[in-house]
């Protein structure tokens, strides 16, 4: 049986042997570098939140809420995999490589980190410590995430006028109360939002997670979420961030670029 | 790596450490749990390693409390001078070895007296012998024959030693964990319970090598104490069926 605070995950078996399969990809190595812009430190060092944002909706959702002519691209955090090749290897000779993860500033010095889909749980811990690496130990930390509603274990049930369901988790050091209620059991985060939450913890940093639950999650679906994030930022210290969600024009923009499917819609 | 609140570590010298190894069924570590859950604990500290894949959720053991609980912490037993690591996710393999040298390098530094490790091997891997008697065994290192008179005395029996394909005699711990990896770099007395067991619902597997650690270790005054189950134990197949379905 499988247990993470009463979880059930669908795995064989959590031990492993030297002889029994690995879960893990073998021969890989990965190395994790910030590669900031010419003279973006000091603006870094500027910031006074940051807002790690992770899974689709989460990412479309900063990428088009807070992205502006106004801002500032900060620099990337790029992940490089590097593959022993062995005789036996007669996959793909030309693996893709992954896609590094956008940093950029907003005007209201919040620096926002789109989390590439290619950081995995293996990586989460050493990719949080390389972005924390470049900011200030008082930055307050948002993490926005996007999951779909399987991993709340338990009822999906939005509430209001939500068309999703937001929980929340934060760090003994955060200053205020979150806007959504904590993530109830068995429902657990793991990955960047984790990593991210954890190195708080540890660390003594004030942070927010806000983990978004939606029934899909398709390109499009941003109008599922949106009216929900933009409420996270309506307290301290992230009300400074709200004042550059205020452009509703960027969601029609977005609606633009991204047809919803005719098919799913048909489903919806 | 271990980062400790509100305790000075020296508190932990002479001190045993419990830990699970993360094996079949997670044996080793729903007897934390119930270690935690029914010993008078109290959280102080998180341990916090690339090796441990990131967790994190609410409180297992009190569900009215605020408090974020990650992937794995450190509970102090003062009463018996045991302090109780627990570990809620797997390991990362390729970082794993660092990860069991800090471990080791952290308990001399304090002046951990010795370790005691709580695991599973795979049921199917019996050879026929096992399959009746006892399903406790016991696997120890640099422990004093006292101590291994007295894991005896309680019902195991010294896990057996098999001969490999290449000729050489060594214990055989499927699905075992990091055991194994553990014992070879650890220089303190380290006595680890295992138990046989096949996937499924591991409770009860749970509650009997909690039961064998209390016989040697007479953590409670109770011969077969009654383990407190911890709340997150009643979602153990996921949470109650979706209200829409009723």
């Amino acid at each position: 049986m499988d247990l993470f605070f009463g979880e059930v995950k669908q795995v064989p078996s959590r031990a492993f042997d030297d002889d029994e399969e690995d879960l893990e990809a073998p021969h890989i190595q990965y190395e994790i570098n910030t590669v900031l812009k010419k003279g973006m430190e000091d603006h870094i060092l500027k910031c006074s939140t940051v807002i790690i944002a992770c899974g689709n909706l989460a990412t479309d959702f900063c990428e088009t809420m807070f992205w502006s002519e106004k801002c500032s691209e900060a620099g990337v955090i790029e992940v490089k995999q590097e593959r022993e090749i062995s005789i036996e290897d007669t996959g793909d000779f030309r693996p893709r490589q992954p896609q590094p993860s956008k940093l950029f500033i907003t005007p209201h010095s919040v620096l926002v980190c789109c989390t590439s889909r290619d950081v995995t749980p293996i990586i989460a811990t050493q990719f949080v410590q390389k972005l924390f690496s470049v900011i200030e130990t008082s930055v307050c930390v948002m993490v926005l995430s996007s999951h779909h509603y399987g991993a709340l274990h338990g009822n999906y049930a939005p509430e209001g006028e939500d068309n999703c369901v937001v929980h929340s988790l934060c760090s003994p050091a955060f200053p205020g109360t979150p806007v959504y209620p904590s993530l109830p059991q068995p429902a657990t985060l793991d990955s960047v939002p984790a990593a991210a939450l954890t190195e708080c913890i540890v660390n003594q940093r004030p942070c927010v997670a806000y983990p978004v639950f939606t029934e899909t999650y398709s390109t499009g679906d941003l109008d599922l979420v949106v009216d929900a994030m933009k409420k996270v930022f309506h307290i301290e210290p992230f009300l400074k961030a709200a004042a550059s969600l205020q452009d509703n024009s960027k969601l029609c923009q977005y609606r633009d670029r991204n047809m919803r499917e005719e098919t799913l819609d048909r489903y919806m | 790596m271990i980062f400790l609140d509100k305790i000075d570590q020296k508190q932990l010298n002479g001190y045993t450490l419990v830990i699970p190894s993360v094996s079949v069924g997670n044996v080793g570590q729903l007897t934390i749990d119930l270690l935690i859950s029914t010993l008078p604990t109290k959280k102080i500290g998180i341990v916090h390693h690339p090796a441990i894949h990131a967790m994190v959720g609410g409180d297992p053991y009190n569900p009215n409390s605020k408090e974020v609980t990650t992937s794995a912490d450190l509970h102090l037993v003062e009463e018996h001078s045991i302090v109780i690591l627990q570990i809620r996710a797997p390991l990362i393999k390729r970082e794993r070895q660092k990860f069991l040298e800090e471990l080791v390098a952290w308990c001399k530094n304090v002046g951990i007296k010795d370790v005691v490790m709580l695991s599973s091997c795979n049921a199917y891997e019996r050879w026929d012998s096992q399959i009746s008697g006892t399903q406790l065994r016991y696997y120890t290192s640099n422990v004093s024959e006292s101590c291994v008179q007295m894991l005896r005395s309680v019902g195991a029996a010294e896990l057996e030693e098999r001969t490999d394909e290449f000729g050489k005699k060594q214990r055989f711990l499927s699905g075992a964990g990091f055991v194994q990896p553990f014992m070879d770099i650890c220089e303190l007395p380290v006595a680890t319970l295992i138990k046989f067991v096949d996937e499924g619902d591991n409770r009860s597997d749970a509650y009997a090598l909690a039961t064998y650690l209390n016989a040697w270790r007479h953590l409670l005054k109770e011969t077969n104490p009654s383990w407190k189950a911890p709340f997150s134990w009643k979602n153990m197949f996921g949470g109650p069926q979706p209200v829409g379905l009723c």
